[in-house]
């Protein structure tokens, strides 16, 4: 499979790729010996062909030669020799920074001159003024963008236009030149494959149109062979154009090219058209055969390489999500959305379908290339983000054509209508001729007026994409990312620079061969910056590498640890967000270790990190979740952090963990010292912990964090002189606008404590009365006993919910956020009521009976649930789907947890609340189901109906009463009604067994009795 | 060849006898003197230990004698990193202070290996009268970190080794020691009474009649948090442009040569309980500039680092800099600050068309040594004779520098010295003269000319347009000019 397989790395892939299981310690053992051996301090072993680079892809080694494209390096050689030569006292670094900006400058000449060669100079002006304000190409072609891209989208575009000026012409030279452009292509960017693909597909085009003329002949036939040859000596690229599937498709069209200039010349020569007819019958027969049969021999041979993943993931969109998940997992090969098309290209998107019009109605070879050009790039830009910068130059091409004509139309409507209009007046000429004049004068101005009014709303237009582009340049792409820079609540800049921070201490402060195992975003800063060697770096091509860093972190320590020594680790770099709420940070992409690990080694399974299908990382988080070594190093001391101000963590993530944390908090990692022999060898370093969070409340500010997706306040409670020193982080709440609220909230974690006692609350002395009871006499005592009750608005509902279904039990009123019951997932409760937020439910429908009064508001009936799950629950009643039901779905809806099911009438829950559920409706149908006077008679049974208000199934909540017991959660909950709200209790809750005195005279079946037990079992 | 190396052995005899008269004068100098009273005082508050020594010295003599000798243990001398002698003249309310020069000097058989450095006084101390000395000299690396690693929580214990009686080759007749320490918090020191500690002062003595030569070694183990800033290697490039400008460059190698870090570097103590964590670290330091300073920067190889703060006043400009994590002891940072200063606060022209640069040596960082300080001074393309007056040796050299459209390169005049404290901070001044001073004064004007003699040529054959000649003939005498 393509996730297995390696790039060929001199030779030594199988040792990593054969998955060092965690009980085969000998291996473990011989290849840490091997590896102790390999990582000497040679930067570079010369083998026999090939420089050999162990500093990077430690401890394999890379070949430098061999798998980088050297154009940009050259080029900025070249350009920094060359000023060093005129005497200018440049810096490399000063030539680096501004190599792409500088080719940008190309870029928009060479799209001026291809503008005017495939349409007219003014369209080739225009296209020059889009792409050099569009957002696509200045995304990577700032200041300090040093990236193969930089040069590469000017090679690109500078190889079409001196290829279609090849075809235009039918010059030699101009191929020629094309040539050389593909090469230099070639030399900087993988997306040359691009150009070769394109290219024959264009001339195929050309062929099957019937536009086949010596001039393409030439052009292609120049372009591909010196292009080809001179492809070759880049050495990453070798033989791969006569070896490789991806560039078949350029040689078939050129042997195709070959066989229609001999059928030219076949039929010249014979003059004849049935002869011809026959001879082309049997040439194309064993054209085509001797083509199809080579193609086959070679890759059945192995000689052609078939298809490489990649290539398959841009055809294909969803390829790379189920078979290669190192490309899925980055951010930028995720498939477009609309609004960045938006954000990169405004109002190119509009006008480029008007371009293309354009180009239909004026079809040339070069408008055709343009068009195909466009549409390829445009369905590529559309399967993965970067490549919109591909696309890019063709979408300002076409939209400049767009532009151009149109405007050229108008103002050539202006024109001649004011000259017509003059040579009206003035010439005073009889007969038809003057009534076709007047005719002509009478729709002059409105004509006029249409396109004057037209020439402006372009004007407008083009004003509007040129601020947008300027607004998008100064926000989006001109701080670099690895500072982060928010607003304080002053309006102050605050920075965060953290990242830097942590390198530069390791550049200065490690041994400079120490190693440094990181997740592979932070390779190449590493390298650069902290100057240091690390295990993987962002080059996708060394998955293997990857997934063992990805195995490292998701695996027991003990384990981790005999991976980091075998790999000679001296220090783990973990980024952690939790303090300052930095939402990109490694727990965060922990999910993507484990799944690019578990791609490789098999051992790591995704689902051991899940809770239910759900990731997460505070108290309900999987048991190997919370032993990880990822977890561990991010949560290390947290709970000391949190716990040591006496004060709720208030964060966001770390809510309910705090019985974990202090678990976690003691790894054998981090206070041991680095290099001490037999010992763990590694060297926790805080540096990332916290930085910016503690810098501030140093500085004694009130921030606003903007990078974050939701904005959080930082507020320091005692203002004595002695607790300015002594931080607090007392806590972090969601929005300043509520912070005033907030602070009294804090102060008391329930709502009030002061409230006197309730009878409710002596749990063994509220059900005296029923002690002994059965049956209708049951029910009837019951409803007795809870039927009494103070019952909320249904507005103070939401604040009721807010605090008993908060995510932290322990402590609701500092939790931010809420289970959703039917999801069981916690969502913020700013959310509540909003569209894509949570309302209340009522789990007895308010259909059934519910008429207004206490039987409304009634909290044990009432829970939060996600808005469209509610909607998709509508009034159905409980039950299981029956057997073999096609409609029956499963997870009830998308949003919902996947363990629920639904077919048209019935509704399950997830099985973790199932009980709950089924003893709030019981409740229901005791505390209101007595008939008298002005009472609701609710009731259940196993036929629910609206009219006689009974809901259901009664024994399929019977069945769940007893699979699923009252939990901790739940039996808080019921004390939380009783104590601050309602003051009744559940008596269900207290006594599921009533359940079966009530509505079960019989005894039980035997199977209730072993259903607790699996109960345990999925504990 | 017998009779030759005779000759050589006979010159060789000559300087022999004069050195070795010399000397016995020198010996016979060190009994005539005697030392009334020595007073000595050493600040060991910073991680620069600075000592105060007044010396009442008589001339027991006969002779008049012209020079004092300081005599310090072979160890100290390479930590020695400067020695200034000034002497009081008048009496008590006229009482002012000249300063005198202090050179080192070689004695023979000295026992063991006892350095010395010779005061010369300005007036021969005539027989039986007295002078007051003051000597202030500076010793840095003495304090020695002990525990040698301490975790982040600890605070820093240093020893300090020296004797409780002043090493000379004089007769003293009464001496105190007193040392005062950074805090009252001293865990151990030698006795030698009487000896008495007192709050921060540690007093030795008063000790009476010692003979030449008297050594008590004491240590003293004692608290020092202060911060131990060490460049390690700092060079200060200094371009001179006569455009207006001063371009200073300075590349800083800090270290924090304290105990060295321990274990774990816990962000969330450091910062939650400063007084508890990390007391010995620093995490900014000041630096002085002059003033009118201009497009100051501070940053790395990695970048600017944002966390600076500049403030100016007409006197002088403070930059305070924090280095990008708070530096625990052995932890580093490079970094690189640079400036610019308007070239007439700096630059004179003497009337025979001299040009004198006058700029401060030492290190611009507060509290801080610097283990080796290169000073280069880019001259102007076509300086020549360049030379440096500087108050204390430095070594000195020449180098060429290549900068933007340099044809011949820049003269850079390169001065080097080891273990530089703040008091090295002295004015020196430099003085070279311009082979064209048309040529440099006009130098927008030369620098068209290097352009025109670079880009005619290749715009000549871009164009095909025929060289005029006048143009040809600007282009020449450029050419000449430049060289």
């Amino acid at each position: 499979m393509a996730v297995t397989k390696t790039e060929p790395i001199n030779g030594s892939t199988t040792k990593t790729s054969a998955p060092p299981s965690s009980s085969s310690s000998p291996s473990m053992s011989l290849k840490s010996d091997l590896l102790s051996t390999l990582s000497l301090r040679s930067l570079k072993l010369k083998t026999k062909q090939q420089e050999l680079l162990i500093q990077s892809w430690y401890p394999l080694g890379r070949i430098i030669g061999g798998t980088l494209y050297p154009g940009l390096m050259v080029t900025a050689a070249i350009m920094y020799w060359g000023l060093r030569f005129l005497r200018f006292a440049v810096h490399i670094r000063e030539v680096c920074v501004l190599t792409a900006p500088f080719f940008a400058s190309n870029t928009t000449l060479v799209a001026y001159f291809f503008g005017k060669e495939i349409w007219d100079s003014g369209a080739g002006l225009v296209a020059a003024i889009l792409i050099a304000i569009c957002p696509g190409y200045i995304s990577r072609s700032v200041a300090g963008s040093y990236d193969n891209e930089g040069v590469a989208i000017f090679a690109l575009l500078l190889t079409f236009y001196m290829f279609v000026k090849a075809v235009n012409t039918g010059s030699l030279a101009w191929g020629l030149a094309s040539a050389f452009g593909y090469f230099y292509m070639v030399s900087a960017w993988g997306g040359y494959v691009f150009i070769i693909n394109l290219i024959p597909l264009y001339v195929l085009v050309l062929l099957i149109t019937g536009r086949y003329s010596m001039r393409l002949y030439v052009a292609y036939n120049c372009m591909y062979v010196l292009g080809m040859l001179l492809a070759m000596q880049i050495r990453f690229v070798g033989f791969q154009h006569v070896q490789s599937g991806e560039h078949m498709a350029a040689m078939g069209v050129f042997f195709l090219m070959q066989v229609f200039y001999f059928l030219g010349w076949v039929n010249h020569l014979l003059n004849d058209k049935k002869k011809f007819e026959a001879f082309l019958r049997i040439s194309v027969t064993c054209a085509v055969g001797v083509g199809a049969i080579a193609l086959g021999v070679g890759t059945a041979s192995g000689y052609i390489s078939p298809w490489t993943g990649r290539f398959y993931s841009l055809l294909d969109p969803t390829y790379a999500k189920d078979h290669i998940p190192i490309i899925a997992s980055v951010s930028e090969h995720q498939p477009t959305a609309w609004s960045s098309f938006m954000f990169d290209f405004q109002i190119l998107l509009f006008l480029f379908p008007a371009g293309l019009y354009f180009c239909f109605k004026r079809l040339t070879d070069a408008t055709i290339f343009i068009v195909m050009y466009g549409l390829t790039s445009m369905y590529f830009a559309g399967v993965m983000v970067r490549l919109i910068l591909v696309a890019t130059p063709a979408v300002c091409l076409i939209s400049a054509i767009a532009v151009s004509a149109t405007i050229k139309n108008l103002t050539m409507l202006l024109r001649t209508k004011s000259k017509v209009s003059q040579t009206g007046s003035t010439k005073g000429s009889g007969g038809g001729k003057a009534s076709s004049k007047a005719l002509l004068d009478q729709s002059q101005p409105f004509q006029r007026n249409g396109a004057i009014a037209l020439l402006f709303g372009a004007f407008y237009l083009l004003s509007r994409y040129a601020i947008h582009c300027t607004w998008v340049t100064s926000e989006a792409y001109s701080s670099p990312s690895i500072v982060l820079a928010a607003r304080g609540a002053h309006g102050n800049r605050v920075i965060f620079d953290d990242y830097r921070e942590a390198y530069y201490w390791l550049r200065q402060n490690t041994p400079p061969e120490a190693k440094v195992m990181s997740w592979w975003d932070y390779g190449y800063q590493i390298t650069a910056m902290g100057n240091r060697t690390v295990i993987v770096d962002n080059n996708t091509w060394n998955n293997t590498h990857i997934a063992t860093v990805g195995r490292a972190m998701s695996s027991y320590e003990d384990e981790a640890y005999e991976i980091m020594r075998s790999l000679d680790v001296n220090y783990v770099l973990v980024v952690f967000g939790g303090v300052t709420g930095y939402s990109s940070d490694d727990i965060n992409k922990f999910l993507w270790m484990v799944r690019i690990g578990g791609g490789v080694f098999p051992v790591i399974k995704e689902p051991d990190y899940l809770v239910n299908g759900e990731y997460r990382v505070d108290k309900g988080a999987a048991p190997k979740m919370l032993n990880c070594l990822m977890y561990k190093l991010s949560y290390y001391r947290f709970g000391e952090l949190v716990t040591e101000y006496g004060k709720p963590p208030g964060l966001e993530d770390a809510e309910s963990n705090l019985g974990y944390f202090d678990v976690a908090a003691h790894s054998p990692f981090g206070r041991t010292s680095p290099r001490s022999e037999g010992s763990p060898s590694m060297e926790l370093q805080g540096i990332l912990l916290t930085g910016c969070c503690s810098n501030l409340l140093v500085a004694n500010r009130r921030c606003k964090l903007a990078p974050n997706s939701t904005s959080f306040a930082f507020r320091r409670k005692s203002s004595s002189p002695k607790a300015q020193t002594n931080l607090k982080l007392d806590h972090i709440q969601q929005s300043c606008n509520n912070s005033a609220s907030t602070a009294g909230a804090l102060a008391q974690d329930y709502p009030s404590l002061s409230s006197p006692s309730y009878g409710c609350e002596d749990v063994s002395s509220y059900y005296d009365s029923v002690r002994g009871l059965k049956g209708k006499a049951l029910k009837k005592k019951l409803h007795s006993v809870i039927s009494k009750h103070h019952s909320l608005s249904y507005k103070e509902v939401w604040d009721a919910l807010k605090f008993l279904d908060a995510a932290n039990v322990d402590r609701p009123q500092a939790s931010s956020r809420i289970i959703e019951i039917y999801s069981l997932r916690a969502v913020s409760k700013n959310l509540a009521g909003k569209p894509n937020g949570w309302n209340r439910e009522h789990l007895w429908p308010r259909s059934y009976g519910l008429n207004g009064g206490p039987s409304l508001t009634d909290l044990h009936n009432i829970r939060p649930a996600d808005v469209n799950v509610n909607s998709s629950r509508g009034n159905k009643y409980y039950g299981e789907c029956r057997e073999k039901s096609i409609q029956c779905l499963k997870p009830a809806n998308k949003e919902a947890s996947p363990d629920t099911e639904t077919d048209k009438e019935r509704w399950a829950p997830p099985t973790q609340v199932r009980g709950d559920i089924a003893r709030a409706i019981m409740y229901m149908a005791v505390c209101y189901g007595l008939q008298q006077p002005g009472g609701l008679n609710l009731h259940l049974s196993d036929s629910p109906s609206f009219e006689h208000r009974e809901m259901g199934l009664l024994s399929t909540l019977l069945k769940w009463n007893e699979v699923d017991p009252p939990s901790r959660e739940e039996k808080l909950r019921n004390d939380r009604v009783c104590k601050f709200y309602q003051h009744n209790r559940n008596p269900f809750v207290d006594h599921p067994e009533y359940a079966s005195l009530i509505w079960k005279p019989v005894t039980p079946s035997h199977q209730s009795f072993h259903f607790p037990a699996r109960k345990e079992l999925m504990k | 060849m017998a009779r030759s190396t005779a000759m050589e052995a006979e010159r060789l005899t000559l300087p022999l006898l004069i050195f070795t008269f010399l000397t016995l004068a020198a010996a016979s100098s060190t009994n005539q003197i005697q030392i009334l009273n020595a007073e000595r005082r050493i600040d060991l508050s910073s991680h620069i230990v600075k000592v105060f020594l007044t010396l009442k010295v008589e001339n027991v003599g006969t002779t008049s004698a012209s020079e004092i000798l300081l005599a310090f243990p072979p160890s100290q001398v390479d930590q020695l990193a400067l020695v200034k002698a000034q002497i009081a003249i008048g009496k008590k309310k006229k009482k002012s202070y000249v300063h005198l020069e202090v050179n080192p000097t070689e004695l023979p058989d000295t026992p063991n290996g006892t350095k010395y450095f010779r005061i010369s006084l300005l007036n021969p101390l005539s027989s039986g009268g007295t002078a007051t000395l003051e000597v202030l000299y500076i010793l840095t690396h003495v304090l020695e970190p002990f525990p040698a690693e301490i975790s982040q929580s600890e605070s820093q214990l240093v020893y300090f080794r020296d004797s409780a009686l002043v090493l000379s080759p004089y007769h003293i007749k009464q001496q105190t020691t007193f040392i005062k320490t950074p805090s009252t918090k001293v865990e151990s020191f030698t006795r030698v009474e009487p000896t008495k500690l007192a709050g921060r002062e540690l007093k030795y003595g008063p000790y009476e009649d010692r003979p030449p030569y008297s050594f008590s070694p004491v240590i003293v183990h004692l608290e020092n948090n202060s911060p131990f800033a060490v460049v390690e290697e700092l060079l200060r490039e200094v371009e001179i442009s006569h455009w207006g400008n001063i371009q200073i460059t300075e590349h800083y190698k800090l270290v924090h040569a304290g105990a060295r870090h321990k274990g774990v570097f816990s962000r969330v103590d450091y910062q939650s309980r400063p007084s508890f964590n990390g007391v010995s670290s620093f995490k900014h330091l000041v630096a002085s500039l002059p003033p009118r300073v201009h497009s100051v920067y501070y940053r790395d190889e990695i970048g600017n680092i944002s966390s600076s703060h500049l403030r100016t006043d007409y006197r002088k400009s403070e930059l305070e800099i924090e280095p990008r994590y708070p530096l625990f002891g052995g932890w580093k940072a490079t970094f690189v600050i640079g400036y610019g200063l308007p070239l007439e606060d700096f630059l004179f022209e003497s009337p025979d068309g001299k040009r004198y640069l006058n700029f401060s040596f030492g290190c611009p960082l507060a509290e801080s040594v610097v283990n080796k300080l290169t000073i280069k001074v880019v001259l102007p393309e076509g300086s020549k004779e360049p030379s440096a007056v500087v108050p204390f040796p430095v070594e000195q050299r020449l180098e060429t520098k290549y900068s933007y459209l340099d044809v011949v390169g820049r003269t850079v005049l390169v001065l080097e010295k080891k273990n530089v404290v703040p008091e090295h901070i002295t004015p020196f001044q430099l003085i070279y003269t311009l082979i064209f001073p048309y040529a440099s004064e006009n130098a927008p004007e030369a620098r068209f000319c290097n352009l025109v003699v670079i880009y005619v040529p290749v715009f000549d054959i871009d164009m095909l347009i025929l060289p005029s000649l006048s143009e040809e003939g600007d282009s020449f005498t450029c050419l000449i000019m430049r060289n």
